[in-house]
C-alpha cells in the first residue's frame, strides 16, 4: 500500500520536481517498498515512452494566415468609430477606469448624434432651397453647355451620362434602365464640389440617400436623375460614378467635371 | 521560453508594433499548434484553434494579467479553445464517430512507428481533462502551477489528475500490447 505523500513524491520525482533531499529520502523509501519501487519504474517508463511521440509541424502557411487575420483585425479597429472602441472598453470590467470610459463614451455619443441629426437635417433640406440659392435661372438642361458624355450598356443595365455646364454650376444627367434593381453611387470629393440638388425626372425619389461627397439610390426600369453640382474651387472635380447590382459591381466610370469658365 | 523577451515584445505589441506580435507567432505557433492537434487530433482543427487562440490573444493583449506568464496564458486559450471544438463535435457527430473515427485518420507528419500509434491512439482514449493534463506535462514540461492556471484548477487537482491520467495510459498502453503487466 503506498500512502497519498509517497504517491505524491514518486510523480514528482517523474516529473523532476524534487528537491535533493526528498530525492534522497525518496530513493531509501523505494529500496524499502518493492511496490512503491514498481509504481515509480511503470511511471519511468510511462514517461520515457511519452518522449517519444514526436512534435508534429504545423501548416506552412499558418504563421501566414494568423498574421493576415492580425492585419485584418488591426483594420477593422483602426476602422471601428471611437464611440465604439470607448464603449468596448468600458465594458472590460476589469480595468479600473471603466467608469472613466462610460462616462467618455457617453459624452462622445451625444456629440456624435447631435451632429448627425444636424448634419441630416442639412443634407435633406438642400433639394429646392440651396438650387434657387445657388442657381440664378431655373434649371434645365438646355441652360448647360455640353462638357461630357458617356454612354454604358452592360449585361443587365444600359444608359448615359451626360455632364453640362454653366458658370460655376455643373449638372449631370443619369440616365439609366435596369430590369432590376440597382444602386447608383455618385462620389466626389467635398473639396472640389459641392452637391446642391437631385431630381428624379420620373415620379418621386428612389431611397436617395446623401452623405458626405457621395449620392446614392436604387433605380429599376428606364429612369433619369439630375445631379446639381457648385465647384468650390477653380479647377472643377472627379465624379466617380459606380452602379451595382445584387451580384456586385455592374458599371463603374470616372469623369473629370473640370471648370472651363 | 524567456519571459522577460516576452515581456518585452509585448510591450512592443501594445505600442502597436505588428512585427513584435509576429514575434510572439514565430515564437509560440508550433507549440500551440501541438497543444491543440493532441487534444483535438485534427490538422485543421487545430490550425484554426492556434489562429483563433492568436487572434484572440492579439485583442485582448492590453487586458493581459502580468502576473502571469504569457505563455501559461496563451496555453489556456488554446486548451479552452480545443475543449470548445471537442464540445462541438460532441454536438454534432454521434457518438460511435467521435473523436477517434475522425481524428485518427494517419497523418504523413506523425511518426509512423507502431509504438507512438499505439501512444497516440492510448492519448485518445483517456478522458479529455486527464489528456489536457498528460501533454501539458509530458509534451510541454508544464510545471505544476502552471498547468493549474492553464486547466484552472488547484494544484492538488492537477497532481491528482496525473496521476490518475498516467495509471489509466499505462493499463490503456498494457490492453495495445506496448507495455507488459
Amino acid at each position: 500500500m503506498i500512502d497519498d505523500r509517497h504517491r505524491e513524491l514518486i510523480n514528482a520525482s517523474i516529473d523532476g520536481m524534487l528537491s535533493q533531499d526528498d530525492q534522497e529520502y525518496l530513493s531509501h523509501y523505494l529500496s524499502q517498498n518493492s511496490e512503491a519501487k514498481t509504481m515509480h519504474d511503470q511511471l519511468r517508463e510511462l514517461s520515457q515512452a511519452l518522449s517519444m511521440v514526436n512534435e508534429a509541424e504545423p501548416p506552412p502557411q499558418l504563421r501566414h494566415n494568423i498574421l493576415q487575420a492580425i492585419r485584418m483585425k488591426q483594420e477593422e479597429k483602426k476602422q471601428t468609430p471611437m464611440i465604439i472602441r470607448l464603449a468596448t472598453a468600458a465594458l472590460d470590467m476589469r480595468n479600473r477606469f471603466a467608469y472613466v470610459y462610460v462616462f467618455t463614451a457617453g459624452i462622445v455619443l451625444g456629440v456624435a448624434l447631435s451632429s448627425v441629426v444636424l448634419n441630416l437635417e442639412r443634407e435633406t433640406q438642400f433639394d429646392n432651397r440651396d438650387l434657387s440659392g445657388t442657381l440664378s435661372t431655373p434649371p434645365t438642361k438646355s441652360d448647360y453647355k455640353p462638357v461630357d458624355r458617356v454612354d454604358f450598356a452592360e449585361a443587365a443595365i444600359q444608359g448615359s451620362m451626360f455632364i453640362g455646364r454653366t458658370g460655376n454650376s455643373v449638372l449631370v444627367e443619369l440616365t439609366v434602365d435596369s430590369r432590376e434593381e440597382i444602386e447608383v453611387i455618385a462620389q466626389f470629393s467635398e473639396d472640389e464640389m459641392r452637391l446642391t440638388g437631385f431630381r428624379h425626372l420620373q415620379e418621386g425619389i428612389s431611397g436617395i440617400a446623401v452623405s458626405e461627397g457621395r449620392v446614392q439610390f436604387k433605380n429599376r426600369g428606364e429612369n433619369q436623375y439630375h445631379l446639381f453640382f457648385n465647384d468650390r474651387g477653380p479647377a472643377g472635380g472627379m465624379l466617380h460614378l459606380r452602379i451595382y447590382s445584387a451580384t456586385g459591381l455592374l458599371y463603374e466610370h470616372r469623369m473629370n467635371v473640370i471648370n472651363s469658365r | 521560453m524567456s519571459d522577460r523577451v516576452d515581456e518585452e515584445i509585448i510591450d512592443e505589441c501594445l505600442r502597436g508594433n505588428l512585427s513584435a506580435f509576429e514575434e510572439l507567432v514565430h515564437k509560440y505557433e508550433k507549440v500551440m499548434y501541438n497543444t491543440a492537434i493532441r487534444i483535438v487530433h485534427d490538422p485543421d482543427d487545430a490550425a484554426d484553434i492556434t489562429q483563433n487562440a492568436f487572434i484572440k490573444v492579439f485583442e485582448r493583449l492590453h487586458r493581459y494579467n502580468r502576473r502571469k506568464k504569457f505563455f501559461s496564458w496563451l496555453y489556456r486559450i488554446v486548451v479552452n479553445e480545443s475543449l470548445n471544438i471537442l464540445k462541438r463535435r460532441k454536438l454534432t457527430i454521434p457518438d460511435d464517430e467521435n473523436i477517434r473515427s475522425t481524428g485518427l485518420q494517419p497523418d504523413a507528419k506523425y511518426d509512423e512507428k507502431e509504438e507512438t500509434q499505439s501512444i497516440e491512439e492510448a492519448l485518445l482514449d483517456l478522458p479529455v481533462d486527464q489528456r489536457v493534463v498528460i501533454i501539458l506535462r509530458h509534451f510541454h514540461n508544464l510545471s505544476y502551477r502552471d498547468m493549474s492556471y492553464v486547466v484552472d484548477a488547484s494544484e492538488k487537482r492537477v497532481k491528482s489528475r496525473l496521476f490518475a491520467a498516467r495509471q489509466l495510459l499505462r493499463k490503456l498502453l498494457i490492453q495495445r500490447g506496448l507495455f507488459q503487466v
